[in-house]
């Protein structure tokens, strides 16, 4: 007796439609899974056959040949647990066939029948709604994160038993589906930790990072111990914009195929940011693996990747990073797969001036020697300082500053930062960029109009400061940003101003 | 009932049916250092080695569960042995397995696998 059953499966960030056939035919009992299957996949067949067993249906004594189809991709994963289940039950007439079509199976069974949450859900449930299937099944747990995709039905089910009930229409199981649109109508009011008003003094710091969250322009901070950097890094998501829905769904997808959707909800809504120890590997912060699963800039996507300390990553590490922030995403190829992640993410680092930390600082004498210091700071390549759109020197915080009150909070700059997303999102609408950050040199000249003023002192600053074109660029990117903020449309001289000051001096001013 | 008496009686009763079908029955039990075989039939020029596996309860599974790839390897060895001590015409061979259940009554419920591996 044949059966076939739908489900998906993942490569890389994508998800593909897998057929699961059942053949049922009379012979020595055995249970045979083809298809590359791999190991997960494989023992699924004891979990399979207890949960059969478990929740009072026949596990057929009888021979067994089961096919994932198409057979030359491999298939990982312990979602196929409930399909290959549902898929036994029907093949044995324990289930009607035809209420079969038009459903994706997903789920992992435990030896009860109990059904698990699994990883991946959504880019499955987007799968399936482009295969044009009218239902998926899925873990109770990942009903919402399946419902996010509009134009399928979602259905939780909890165990093995409510599935099969759910096939002979004997019971309704439940549909979140209105739930999370009540949801998602209240979910303005977002927790963060940490608010910007408990970082006293750094107002130019502060006014810095406004700039880079709203154009999304990576930013390093140099800095003495202590000056705040870290804590104010900490609390940049406080300030970040919120995702569009598309950025959303992007995130979500990540999140969910890495499995690091803690509470099985719908869809994340706050930006991410990632702050990896500088003992990284290369694996872990591009993605890599035998099947490559993503690291820490495709987590990062759509958010900040913050590298404290930025020294003391191997310089090998930093150099991974070139291509994907030109690029914006990542392509690891290995034996097994080759595969494309995203990583539009900013990039936020901070750093000593020099290994004691006191290089330049008013306050404190430097014990560090020229050689120590020119060791240190090469360890940062040209080529990627280049990429940084602003580079600040921090100053250390002044006593009657902690004393001080405290400052604008984060709200209040979010809404700024809002506002200038907003103008950009309006003003990119047909093109492939989403923020200043991205303008190709074609589109600055397009949409960084400079007034009068404004290119008289460019021009000034080019010579006088030696520009390179990379950096008149970077530096019009910048001031695009800060007359966002204030929602001008021609940038002013004073806009030019302030971008040059975070433009930051060619090599730092090492004196010999 | 003892196990080897219920055994026994099993492959009494499934050369019964294998008669039944028409099969002639070559030899029952043969034994050789390599291991036994229940029934050695023959039908329509194939030659049949038949593993018997006799059951009062399912508790340990069904019989025919029980024959397992070591089971199955014994048998070929087996098989071969006799196909080399009795040479003669024959168009193929194959190894069957039946399962017996003697019920609560007292009656056998038979399955026959053919071509079982």
């Amino acid at each position: 007796m044949l059966a076939q059953t739908k489900s998906c499966s993942i490569y890389g960030l994508e998800s593909f439609l897998v057929d699961v056939e059942v053949d049922i035919s009379n012979g020595l009992p055995s249970f045979d899974i083809v298809g590359l299957p791999d190991t997960a996949v494989r023992e699924s067949r004891e979990r399979v056959r207890s949960a059969i067993k478990n929740q009072e249906f026949d596990f057929p004594i009888k021979r067994i040949t089961l096919n994932l189809a198409p057979a030359d991709i491999r298939k990982e994963g312990p979602h196929f647990d409930l399909p290959i289940a549902i898929g036994i039950l029907a093949a044995t007439d324990q289930l009607p066939q035809e209420a079969l079509k038009g459903y994706a199976i997903i789920g992992e069974l435990s030896l009860d029948g109990r059904v698990r949450p699994v990883n991946g859900v959504l880019a499955m449930s987007i799968e399936a709604k482009q295969q044009g299937l009218k239902g998926i099944i899925v873990p109770i747990e990942n009903v919402e994160e399946a419902s996010v995709v509009s134009g399928i039905e979602a259905v939780g089910v909890t165990s093995l038993k409510e599935a099969a009930l759910y096939f002979k229409g004997e019971h309704k199981a439940e549909r979140r589906n209105d739930i999370l649109h009540k949801n998602r109508n209240n979910e303005d009011e977002i927790k963060f930790e940490g608010d910007f008003s408990e970082v006293k003094g750094q107002e130019n710091l502060k006014r810095c990072l406004e700039i880079a969250a709203a154009g999304q322009h990576n930013l390093i901070m140099t800095g003495p111990p202590g000056s705040g950097k870290t804590m104010i890094a900490r609390r940049i998501p406080t300030i970040l914009p919120s995702m569009t829905f598309e950025e959303s769904l992007e995130t979500t997808k990540i999140y969910s195929i890495a499995g690091l959707i803690s509470d099985h909800s719908g869809l994340i809504r706050t930006r991410p940011f990632r702050s990896p120890h500088h003992t990284i590997t290369p694996s872990g912060m591009v993605g890599g693996g035998r099947i490559p699963k993503p690291g820490e800039i495709t987590l990062a996507h759509n958010g900040v990747l913050f590298l404290d300390e930025l020294p003391e990553f191997p310089r090998e590490i930093l150099e991974l990073l070139r291509q994907p922030l030109e690029d914006g995403k990542i392509t690891i190829a290995r034996a097994h797969a080759t595969v494309s992640f995203p990583s539009k993410f900013m990039m936020v680092a901070s750093m000593n001036p020099c290994p004691c930390g006191f290089y330049n600082s008013p306050f404190h004498q430097c014990s560090c020697t020229m050689r120590q210091i020119h060791k240190y700071r090469g360890k940062i390549s040209g080529p990627l300082l280049d990429r940084m759109d602003m580079n600040l020197e921090v100053a250390p915080v002044k006593f009657s500053e902690l004393e001080g009150p405290s400052t604008t909070d984060s709200a209040t700059i979010r809404k700024r930062v809002e506002a200038a997303r907003q103008l950009q999102l309006e003003r990119y609408k047909n093109s492939n960029v989403y923020w200043n950050s991205q303008l190709t040199p074609a589109m600055i000249n397009k949409y960084c109009r400079l007034d009068k003023n404004g290119k008289v002192l460019l021009k000034q600053a080019f010579n006088r400061m030696k520009l390179s074109a990379r950096a008149y660029n970077k530096i019009l990117k910048v001031s695009r940003t800060i007359a966002d903020l204030e929602e001008k449309d021609l940038i002013k001289e004073y806009h030019v101003a302030e971008a040059l000051q975070y433009h930051g001096r060619e090599e730092d001013q090492i004196v010999n | 009932m003892n196990p080897k008496k219920l055994g026994t009686l099993g492959e009494q009763y499934a050369a019964q049916y294998l008669q039944c079908k028409h099969y002639r029955i070559l030899k029952m039990n043969f034994n050789c250092k390599y291991g036994e075989i229940d029934i050695i039939a023959e039908n329509k020029g194939i030659i049949i080695f038949v593993e018997v596996k006799t059951r009062k309860s399912t508790n340990y599974g069904r019989g025919m569960e029980a024959v397992n790839y070591v089971k199955q390897q014994k048998i070929r060895k087996v098989a071969l042995y006799y196909l080399k001590e009795n040479p003669g015409y024959f168009d193929g061979i194959r190894f069957d397995v039946i399962d017996i259940m003697l019920n609560n009554n007292n009656k056998f419920e038979i399955e026959h696998i053919e071509n079982a591996f």
